[in-house]
């Protein structure tokens, strides 16, 4: 059963239905009585619209035992990047203030500034949930960016015990050479402990979430694609992906199914299309959670619609619900 | 002066975070932003030591 984890994460091509299935799964588990918060990281902000609630950035309790929010990766980059400077205000030397500002500015536009602001957010949002939630949904964006997200902490734990690692020995060095120079060596700056100590702590934080991201009892990833020739290649993609950096993969969700009733010359065309993805699917994951999720006929849209979807699930995931 | 070894230290230092400047990508240079002080002080040490009044362009602008 997926909500036996304390974390989900859903990804998959957009519009496929990944926020379907997260608001889907938060609201089985608020209705078991499971403290849920969702967290939409979807720039697109479908969470609200889906629940047809107003959700904001911080945490609301949108109905009994589920909280909802979602985030801006605009503002988290922005709130990080004011961050870093009160960080360093008081430690910065005045005449190199303005080129350091100036640089800090530049990495804000750069490239992948917001999608690693809202990872930071991410690993955050992960470490003080525990105490106040049974579970945690994440709605997160399309797979490409998520996946570049969830390998961070890897390639951040290498790189920075490097930087950290030979900065602790600079400073060793310094008052070393300090200590046998004695004060003729002059202005030997103090270590600026506090700015390494923020490091320390992103660092830690990083490993922490890693360390939930890779138990698959702990946490899993549920990757949503519809039957059609892209969203399961990307699917598999995904899988792929995941797999190599040890991150559970908990099942896959093969959504708007055409159901049986679904009838017409024009539908039976489709089927035999879709037959076709499915057995592909069938392949593709073998051995692995497929589940299928039926097309509706309506729009999912508020929760009327969505205790639909959540009665579709298979039987093993609605257990224990009364 | 420092002594020598300590010098490589550093310059090794700088090279780690100025490596998305020399081309080589640094996936994690946003959440290093708080040593861009530090990096721009011995970039400054560096350029003088290494007998250049002024920074080489498109570098840090340190004086």
């Amino acid at each position: 059963m997926l909500l036996a984890r304390e974390v989900l994460f859903f990804g998959g091509k957009g519009g496929v239905g990944k926020t379907t299935l997260a608001s889907a799964f938060a609201l089985l588990a608020a209705e078991r009585g499971q403290r849920t918060l969702l967290v939409s990281t979807d720039p697109a902000h479908s969470t609200g619209d889906m629940l047809e609630l107003s959700v904001g950035p911080e945490p609301r309790e949108v109905l009994s035992s589920l909280w909802a929010m979602e985030i801006d990766p605009v503002q988290e980059a922005d709130r990080y990047i004011a961050d870093v400077k009160a960080r360093i205000a008081d430690t910065t030397p005045p005449r190199l203030m303005a080129e350091v500002e100036r640089q800090i500015d530049i990495a804000r536009v750069s490239p992948g500034a917001e999608e690693a602001a809202l990872f930071e957010r991410f690993t955050r949002i992960m470490e003080e949930a525990g105490a106040r939630y049974d579970r945690l949904i994440f709605d997160t964006a399309p797979l490409g960016h998520t996946l570049r997200l969830l390998s961070l902490p890897e390639q951040m734990a290498t790189w920075m015990s490097g930087l950290i690692g030979r900065r602790k020995k600079v400073n060793a060095l310094g008052r070393m050479w300090r200590r046998v120079a004695g004060a003729a060596a002059g202005d030997g700056a103090p270590p600026h402990d506090r700015v390494l100590a923020a490091l320390e702590q992103r660092k830690a934080r990083f490993e922490r979430a890693r360390t939930v991201l890779t138990d698959a009892q702990r946490s899993a990833f549920v990757i949503v694609a519809t039957p059609e020739r892209l969203p399961l290649l990307e699917a598999e993609k995904a899988v792929g992906t995941l797999d190599r950096h040890g991150i559970p993969v908990g099942a896959v969700f093969l959504n708007r199914v055409l159901p049986d009733e679904a009838a017409g010359e024009f539908l039976e065309r489709r089927r035999e299309r879709e037959a076709r993805h499915l057995d592909q699917a069938a392949a593709t994951f073998s051995g692995r959670t497929v589940h299928r999720i039926p097309l509706q006929e309506t729009d999912v849209h508020g929760l009327a619609a969505l205790r639909r979807i959540v009665a579709s699930l298979p039987e093993s995931e609605r257990a224990g619900l009364s | 002066m420092p002594p020598a070894r300590s010098t490589r230290q550093r310059d090794l230092f700088l090279l780690a975070g100025f490596s998305d400047l020399l081309g080589a990508p640094n996936p994690v240079a946003f959440y290093t932003l708080e040593l861009y002080p530090e990096l721009i002080e011995q970039f400054h040490q560096w350029h003088l030591r290494m007998g250049m009044e002024h920074p080489p362009d498109g570098g840090f602008r340190c004086c």
